[in-house]
């Protein structure tokens, strides 16, 4: 709500501007129009032509008028930018003011009527109101110079001088006015930018402080992470489920990717991270989870797809149980490389959708690579993409390093192969790897880990479940 | 986006003219939904780019049109674009087939 005080600053702030920058451009017009209507009446004095003397004091107070419509820009509303009906009122009058004073005393003064226009025009912040209404003007000055001298009736010998002067006084403060009024409009628009990027920045800020740490260590697992969005903030994300039981122990990684990028990817990538965190807790199997999650998203109002894998890790087995919604294929760096071929539909497509889901056994030093698909979209300053197989050939190149050295090098060669292109998507990359230590080093302690019991998994391939006193499903 | 339509008896091809399909150009190939026939070919043929909001878009225009019992092919699809389609499950409801393949439907 608008209180008293804030109207009042408002209405300060404005009065100061117009004082700092107009105040002398109209004082200094309004002087030369005095001085004008001063000149004019004495030299109607001294020719002895009082008859000559009130049209030109008409004329001169009709020349401050107009002055005052073309410098002003509050003079046709309270709020510096007129409404339709304010604007055509306006125009009304002062065509009828000018016209008037024409039909008074000749066609001299209806070369206001040019600036006059535009200025009025220029209060709409039309430029084809500009040119059309200060072409109209020009026109209507025109045809009356044709009428008052090509017909020889001209009632009134008026000073020529003085009213060239207040024309001249007038166009030049109607283009300082145009001028201002766009300085005005960079003015608030650099605002509003400096506004927006510093939002953005802390939007920025707050995005990566709700992210998982980048490096993580988790007994017998290293991970690294790095999200890149194109825009200060963006729709990738990764995400650790932690095991309820094992302190700082991770039992599942997530990786996804909101279609879009921006403001709306972000909030869409934070509902579904949201209903994620819900949906792990709740259950084991990573394709009920996900389906879970889709379902979930399915009842919110979505505004578009999100790709998802979620890796569950069975630390009692080292192995990675997969689920795929639309998500690229992770790879598997062992002695070889492989992908791992996972079709799924996306979340937020269509309800129902059920979620197939693969093991891996992994041996010791095997390395599991997660990326969004701005890492094989990426493109070069040619447009050219960095492909799936230039990934995966990267990758295979970097065997043998640590998952934040993998993850360092990868960026690396996308970043060459870029060329300093800008961004075009969020990137986002994660590398697990699975290195066993001995067994008398730090273990997770499990003495009060809930028995597991062995249950039907239906179509999974799942068939042990850990269920707590309450009888809730944890990972 | 320019799309051409031809219509056959019981055959719509759609030709996406454009470079790229995006949120809007996918929008449009929906909004031709009601023109496809039972057997519905979409040519990718001039098409270098799909980003997220068009994969997305033209995976609710291909699971709606086959609930609807409509068959849908695509052809001219490149190898980039073909590895997205198999990723997001796309081609269960509309697989990658040579035109020549579908020469016979086409005639039919």
């Amino acid at each position: 709500m608008l209180v008293e005080g804030q109207q009042s600053n408002n209405k300060a702030s404005r009065w100061k501007w117009l004082n700092v920058a107009e105040r002398r451009i109209f004082v200094t017009g309004a002087a030369v129009s005095l001085l004008a209507i001063i000149i004019a009446l004495i030299f109607g004095l001294l020719n002895n032509a009082p008859n000559s003397i009130w049209p030109v004091v008409a004329q001169f107070a009709v020349s401050l008028i107009v002055l005052g419509f073309t410098v002003w820009d509050y003079m046709l509303g309270l709020e510096g930018r007129p409404n339709e009906n304010e604007w055509k009122r306006g125009a009304i009058i002062c065509a009828i003011i000018v016209s008037l004073t024409a039909l008074l005393t000749g066609p001299y003064y209806n070369i206001m009527l040019t600036p006059l226009l535009v200025g009025l025009a220029q209060r709409r912040n039309d430029q084809m109101k500009v040119i059309t209404l200060g072409l109209s003007g020009v026109g209507l000055v025109a045809i009356e110079l044709l009428i008052f001298y090509g017909f020889q009736v001209q009632r009134f010998n008026v000073d020529g001088a003085g009213t060239s002067l207040i024309a001249i006084a007038a166009l030049t403060l109607a283009l300082a006015s145009l001028m201002r009024h766009y300085q005005s409009e960079v003015l608030h628009f650099k605002e509003e930018a400096a506004n927006k990027a510093s939002e953005m920045e802390v939007a920025h800020e707050i995005q990566t402080s709700l992210m998982p740490p980048n490096n993580f260590t988790s007994g017998n697992w290293t991970l690294s992470a790095r999200s890149l969005p194109a825009l200060d903030v963006g729709g990738d994300f990764f995400e650790y489920v932690k095991h309820p039981h094992l302190d700082n122990t991770i039992s599942g990684i997530a990786i996804g990717d909101v279609a879009g990028k921006g403001i709306p990817a972000a909030l869409q990538m934070a509902v579904v991270r949201t209903l994620f965190r819900v949906e792990a807790r709740r259950r084991i199997f990573p394709g009920e989870t996900l389906m879970s999650v889709n379902m979930a998203l399915q009842a919110e109002r979505s505004f578009g797809m999100v790709t998802m894998l979620y890796a569950f890790i069975d630390i009692t087995s080292n192995t990675i149980h997969l689920a795929n919604a639309g998500h690229n294929y992770p790879l598997v760096l062992g002695e070889t490389l492989e992908e791992i071929a996972l079709p799924g539909v996306p979340l937020g497509i269509d309800d129902g959708i059920e979620y197939d889901e693969k093991i891996i056994q992994l041996t010791p030093g095997t390395s599991l690579i997660f990326y969004t698909d701005g890492v094989p979209e990426a493109m070069d300053c040619n447009g050219d993409l960095y492909t799936f197989e230039r990934f995966k050939d990267a990758v295979a190149a970097n065997k043998g390093l640590e998952p934040e050295e993998m993850v360092e090098q990868l960026l690396k060669e996308i970043a060459d192969f870029t060329e300093g292109a800008p961004q075009s998507d969020d990137i986002t990359l994660l590398v697990l790897s699975y290195h066993p230590q001995p067994a008398d080093l730090d273990l997770p302690k499990i003495d009060n880990l809930p028995e597991p019991v062995m249950v039907e998994a239906g179509g999974n391939r799942l068939t042990e479940l850990m269920v707590d006193e309450d009888g809730v499903n944890w990972i | 986006m320019a799309l051409k339509i031809d219509q056959g008896n019981d055959v719509t091809i759609i030709h996406i003219q454009n470079d790229s399909v995006d949120a809007i150009s996918a929008r449009e190939i929906a909004s031709v939904g009601d023109q496809m026939k039972s057997n519905t070919i979409l040519d990718f043929g001039s098409v270098m780019f799909i980003n997220s909001a068009g994969i997305s878009a033209l995976l609710k225009l291909v699971i709606e049109a086959r609930k609807q019992g409509k068959k849908l092919y695509a052809v001219n699809v490149t190898a980039h674009h073909r590895k997205v389609f198999e990723m997001v499950d796309m081609l269960r409801y509309m697989p990658i087939a040579k035109m020549e393949d579908l020469l016979p439907l086409i005639k039919a």
